[in-house]
């Protein structure tokens, strides 16, 4: 690794003026796993790390009024193990437990994850299924982005160099919502996801109708989306089983994804569409 | 950038000067010399560095030395206690848990952080709990048994 100078503000504040005056020489360091990772390898070789975790009041899980906000700075370990979200919010227990091993969790950083973008990753997939947005602070002021908007492309999303994303906001579910998420990753425990569906549906008043639904795909395209077409048919069809299976077809034809040692962009297509389908199955 | 770091290493206090962009490993390694934690993968994925920080294992190649002030460290020389084996050393060795052993310090401390969370865990949960250790010798059945025999407070099989 190249040498670097190691800032360690202690307020917000202090690390949003540090990043104003270095810019894009400087690189936020959350849990920093991701980064020294990049760092390593010489991808990324910033003269200034400004370090976050000095900074207190950025690691915290605050269920309020039905919604849910996370600090930035949560670790994945902390989200995994939370009582308070393995009773009202499981789906996120599940997510944050899949990353990576206990190592990994221990250091690694929600907040980190989304700013790191790697396309084949869970927390995207599943944010964006929930309609979650992440607040940026800088400066100048604070702005929220749905998540959807913040990742950009791969390893990329709509950071300002002089921004710091603070925190994670999640709305509250409608009533009667249920969801379901599935990762796919069949070589190794540890492994990054092929695939990664999350699907989330809130009933009609007739039975088998469909008020609203959020599907997100996550690893099979630069970054998560949400699979719109297929949510169209669900909304205008139910949950029939025709409306499934096309629900399935649509979301393996509207993504982008990359061939590689894990599979094939025809196989992710095809394990996408079954996928889809089967995330849909438990909720029915 | 040079930084001076107190560093509690295993109960003990060093005052090192080190670059900031040294990581954890190489200053347990190199600067104090406790040669136990292994330099594998170093990309945090084969576990071989893991260590305890503040009881909570991570591994130390994915971390800047600075980033451990002010955190009991614990390495594998840490967990024996005036010249008597931890519990999960004695299993370990008694159930055969170890072959070439470069992967043992850190399996030993990420299943001593594994109990200490989870004091009984089921085989899936232990399975799951060194997932991010790597073997390549022992196909991990010995060090299961070792664990889930600790977890019972026994630290060899059954006669």
């Amino acid at each position: 690794m190249k040498d670097f100078e190691y800032l360690q503000p202690t307020t917000i504040q202090e690390a949003c003026s540090m990043l104003a005056e270095y810019g894009t020489e400087a690189k936020i360091m959350a849990g920093g796993v991701s980064l020294l990772t990049l760092m390593k390898q010489k991808l990324v070789q910033p003269k200034y790390v400004v370090s976050l975790a000095s900074i207190p009041n950025l690691d915290y899980i605050n269920l309020d009024n039905g919604g849910l906000m996370i600090g930035g700075l949560t670790p994945h370990r902390a989200i995994e193990k939370s009582a308070s979200l393995a009773k009202k919010w499981p789906i996120l227990t599940e997510m944050a437990g899949n990353i990576g091993s206990v190592q990994v969790r221990n250091l690694g950083t929600i907040g980190g994850n989304l700013c790191h973008a790697e396309p084949a990753s869970d927390p995207p997939a599943v944010l964006v299924g929930l309609n979650a947005a992440v607040k940026l602070v800088s400066a100048g002021g604070e702005r929220v982005v749905p998540v959807e908007e913040f990742l950009v492309d791969f390893y990329e999303t709509a950071i300002n160099p002089d921004e710091i994303l603070t925190e994670i906001q999640i709305p509250e579910q409608a009533a009667g919502s249920r969801g379901a998420y599935i990762k796919f990753n069949p070589r190794s425990a540890m492994d990054l996801p092929v695939v990664v569906v999350s699907a989330f549906v809130t009933p009609g008043g007739k039975k088998g109708t469909v008020k609203d639904v959020r599907i997100g795909l996550g690893a099979v395209s630069p970054r998560a989306i949400r699979a719109r077409r297929s949510e169209e048919v669900l909304k205008s069809k139910g949950l029939t089983e025709e409306a499934v299976k096309e629900a399935g077809q649509l979301a393996s034809e509207d993504i982008d994804p990359i061939s590689d040692i894990r599979g094939s962009a025809d196989y992710r297509r095809e394990v996408t569409k079954v996928l889809v389908a089967r995330a849909l199955n438990k909720i029915k | 950038m040079q930084v001076t770091l107190d560093l509690i290493v295993n109960g003990e206090d060093y005052r090192v000067t080190v670059p900031a962009k040294a990581l954890l490993v190489e200053v347990i390694r190199d600067v104090v010399g406790l040669t136990g934690t292994k330099r594998g993968c170093d990309e945090g994925v084969c576990g071989s560095c893991t260590v305890l920080l503040d009881g909570k294992a991570v591994c130390s190649c994915s971390l800047l030395a600075v980033r451990a002030q002010g955190k009991q460290i614990t390495t594998i020389e840490g967990l024996a206690k005036n010249g008597k084996l931890h519990p999960m050393q004695e299993a370990f060795i008694n159930f055969g848990a170890i072959q070439c052993g470069y992967c043992t310090p850190g399996m030993i401390l990420a299943s001593k952080a594994l109990l200490d969370e989870n004091p009984k865990p089921s085989e899936r949960q232990v399975r799951e709990g060194i997932m991010g250790n790597l073997c390549r010798c022992t196909g991990y059945v010995k060090i299961v048994e070792a664990i889930l025999a600790c977890s019972q407070g026994k630290v060899a099989p059954d006669a």
